[in-house]
Order: structure tokens, then C-alpha cells, then sequence
């Protein structure tokens, strides 16, 4: 008998359904685990809760309603009752009380970010012409801001290719710089190779040799 | 009738967890019984355990489609409704205290997935059978008692993580 086999057996324990061996295995290990006794303990006081779950009293006015709806009669339709409640029903909620406030604290920011502060604000400046003036002072002020962007936006792109074309000029200028130094020293050092070469055919022959070659003499010994 | 009204309303809460919800489904339930009063059978029990048979299989219809959604009470709601116990006199002082209970209770109970939450309910609760329940479920008795049984202990132990401290259960 261990903990999970206890715990399968549970409800028949107390139930009395458990026969021997069974029963005695389950009492044995009841008595050496102590977090299986507590479980039996819990699940015994659950039951009686349980057994005694508190009771709600229902309406004093539902019976009546109940005998009302089956006894036949036509129901009087009420104004409030079936049309006002079950449209506003939906909405008295608290998760909708909750997106209201959000909406309304949002709201509230970006007049107060937009608008005119509500330190300032009189009861003329919500009358629907101060309300008008203010929603198109309000607009043109954004389209001005979207007009000083784009000018801006606009400045900001031909100053850089401005920069990337002098960039791309000096890139090239430096390269081809470059290219026309090193191809000049390079025609220099053939000149100078031919020079040299030139210089070596015209050289006059060195003193101590004899212009014409000797023969060899039979009787010199 | 009057004390048929309150076990089905009661029934009816526990499943919905709203009162004007119960209130509506009491007056289906009942409505439905007057329809089909003329397929009562005295030789099957009494009256009201046909009735109270009637109000079950209609919620468990009813619910059984929408177990998904979660119907949570708002607070406001528990403090129109008296509570009481069946047994002994009523005491109105107890009230504040026993609507406490009911919503510990409750919060354990929906912590159960809904087969597990049936079972436990049908038998601790309401007091059936396990042949009523399995009828009532059409399911095997065997699964029955494994349901209540593991039903039971993760009640238990749920209510135990929530309020760990001996005066749960005083």
C-alpha cells in the first residue's frame, strides 16, 4: 500500500466499503504517513461542509412568477422589466464600468494634451461653435506640423545626396589619382630601363686590352 | 412548492453562479415541469424527485455546451442574497458568514474540471445515488466513484492551498 494507491481508495474507506486485507493494508499505512492521515482528515471535513453547503434564499417574488408563467394567464408586459433592463443589463457590468473609466481617463489625457486646459475652460468654450473653432485651430495645427515635417523630411534628403555625391567625387578623384601615379612611375622605371640598356651598348671598351687577338707561337716553350 | 423552488434555485446557482441567471433557469425548470407533468410517473418516486430530476437534466443540457465559458459572480451580487443553512433555525447574524463560506466553497468547486465538479456536487451536495448519478450522467457507476473520489481529494486540496489555516473549516 502506498500513497497513491490510499488515495484511489479513499471515498470507499469512508464509505465502509473496504474489506479485509484491503482495509487492514490501508489502516497500516494510514498509521505511518502522516500527510496521508491529514488528506483523510480534509477530505472527511469537506464532506460534512459539503453535506451542509449554505443555502441561498431565492426571491420572495419568484414563486409568484413561477405560478404566473404556468398558470396560463398572458404576462403584462412591462416597459422597464422587458425592454429597458435587458437592453442596459449588458452594460452594467464591471467589466464594462472598467473599459468606461479607461475610455474616459484616455479621453481626458489627450483633450487636456489637445484642448484647452480644464483649469481654463469656461462654460462658453463648449458651445458648439467654441467647440468648432477650437476642433479646426486643432487641425491646423497638426497640418502645419505635417507640412513643417515634410519640408524638413524634404531638406534632410538633398542635403544627403548632396553629401553622397561629393563623397562619390572624391572617391573617384582619389582613385583615379591613384591609378594615374602608379601608372606613371611604372612608365618611368621602363624608360629608365631602356636608358640604361642604351647607355650599356654605347660604352667604350676598357685600357690594357690588345685589339687584335694573338696567335699561338709553335716554338715557345 | 416553496421549498422545491429553493433546492432548484440553489441547483440552479451552482451552476451558473449568477443569481439572476438562476433566477431565469428556475422558471425554465419549472415551466419545463408543468409541460411535462403528464409524463410523471408515481410508481418511479416521489414528485419531487422527479422534479428535481427534471431541473438537473436541464442544466446539465443546457451547461454542458458552454462549460468552456468561465461565469464568474461579481461581488456585488452575493450581498443581495441571504444565506442560510437547511438544518437547525436560521440565524440571520450568520449570514455574512455564511455567504463567505458558500463562495470559498464555490471557488474550490470551480477549480475542478466539470466532470469532476458534477460527481462531487450531485453526491456531496445534493445527496444522490451512485446509480442515480451514473443514470443521470450515463456514465458506468465505476467512473462515478472514481470521480467523486478524485473529485473529493482535489477539492480538498485546492481549498487547502487557499486558505491553508485550521479556521477554513470551522
Amino acid at each position: 500500500m502506498n500513497c497513491s494507491r490510499l488515495e484511489s481508495l479513499l471515498s470507499d474507506y469512508m464509505d465502509g466499503l473496504l474489506q479485509e486485507p484491503v482495509l487492514q493494508a490501508f489502516e497500516a499505512h494510514l498509521n505511518q504517513c502522516a500527510s496521508c492521515q491529514e488528506l483523510l482528515d480534509e477530505v472527511a471535513a469537506l464532506r460534512a461542509q459539503l453535506e451542509d453547503f449554505p443555502v441561498a434564499s431565492p426571491p420572495d417574488d419568484l414563486a409568484q412568477r413561477i405560478l404566473l408563467c404556468t398558470s396560463g394567464i398572458p404576462r403584462q408586459r412591462s416597459f422597464w422589466r422587458d425592454l429597458v433592463l435587458p437592453t442596459l443589463s449588458p452594460f452594467m457590468t464591471q467589466r464594462f464600468a472598467f473599459a468606461t473609466g479607461i475610455m474616459f481617463v484616455f479621453l481626458s489625457l489627450m483633450v487636456n494634451l489637445l484642448g484647452p486646459g480644464f483649469s481654463t475652460l469656461s462654460a462658453s468654450d463648449l458651445s458648439p461653435s467654441a467647440i468648432a473653432e477650437s476642433g479646426a485651430r486643432i487641425v491646423g495645427q497638426i497640418s502645419g506640423r505635417w507640412e513643417q515635417f515634410k519640408d524638413a523630411r524634404a531638406g534632410f534628403v538633398e542635403e544627403l545626396s548632396l553629401w553622397a555625391e561629393d563623397l562619390t567625387g572624391r572617391l573617384d578623384y582619389h582613385l583615379i589619382t591613384g591609378l594615374f601615379k602608379s601608372y606613371q612611375e611604372s612608365l618611368q622605371e621602363q624608360e629608365e630601363k631602356v636608358r640604361q640598356t642604351q647607355e650599356d651598348r654605347q660604352a667604350p671598351p676598357q685600357s690594357g686590352e690588345s685589339e687584335a687577338p694573338q696567335e699561338s707561337n709553335p716554338q715557345r716553350n | 412548492m416553496r421549498d422545491l423552488n429553493s433546492k432548484i434555485y440553489n441547483m440552479a446557482y451552482r451552476y451558473t453562479r449568477r443569481f439572476e441567471l438562476a433566477e431565469e433557469l428556475t422558471q425554465d425548470i419549472f415551466l419545463k415541469v408543468f409541460q411535462n407533468l403528464n409524463s410523471y410517473r408515481p410508481e418511479s418516486g416521489p414528485l419531487r424527485n422527479w422534479v428535481m430530476r427534471v431541473g438537473r437534466n436541464l442544466i446539465i443540457d443546457r451547461y454542458r455546451a458552454t462549460r468552456h465559458e468561465k461565469n464568474v459572480a461579481g461581488s456585488e451580487e452575493l450581498e443581495q442574497v441571504d444565506f442560510h443553512v437547511e438544518t437547525g433555525t436560521r440565524n440571520p447574524f450568520e449570514s455574512v458568514y455564511l455567504r463567505e463560506k458558500a463562495e470559498f466553497l464555490m471557488s474550490g468547486l470551480q477549480s475542478l474540471t466539470t466532470e469532476l465538479r458534477e460527481a462531487v456536487t450531485l453526491r456531496d451536495i445534493e445527496g444522490l445515488a451512485y446509480l442515480e448519478i451514473a443514470q443521470l450522467l450515463e456514465i458506468p457507476e465505476g467512473t462515478v466513484k472514481s470521480r467523486i473520489n478524485r473529485g473529493r481529494i482535489e477539492l480538498a486540496k485546492a481549498l487547502h492551498r487557499r486558505r491553508p489555516s485550521e479556521e477554513a473549516y470551522t
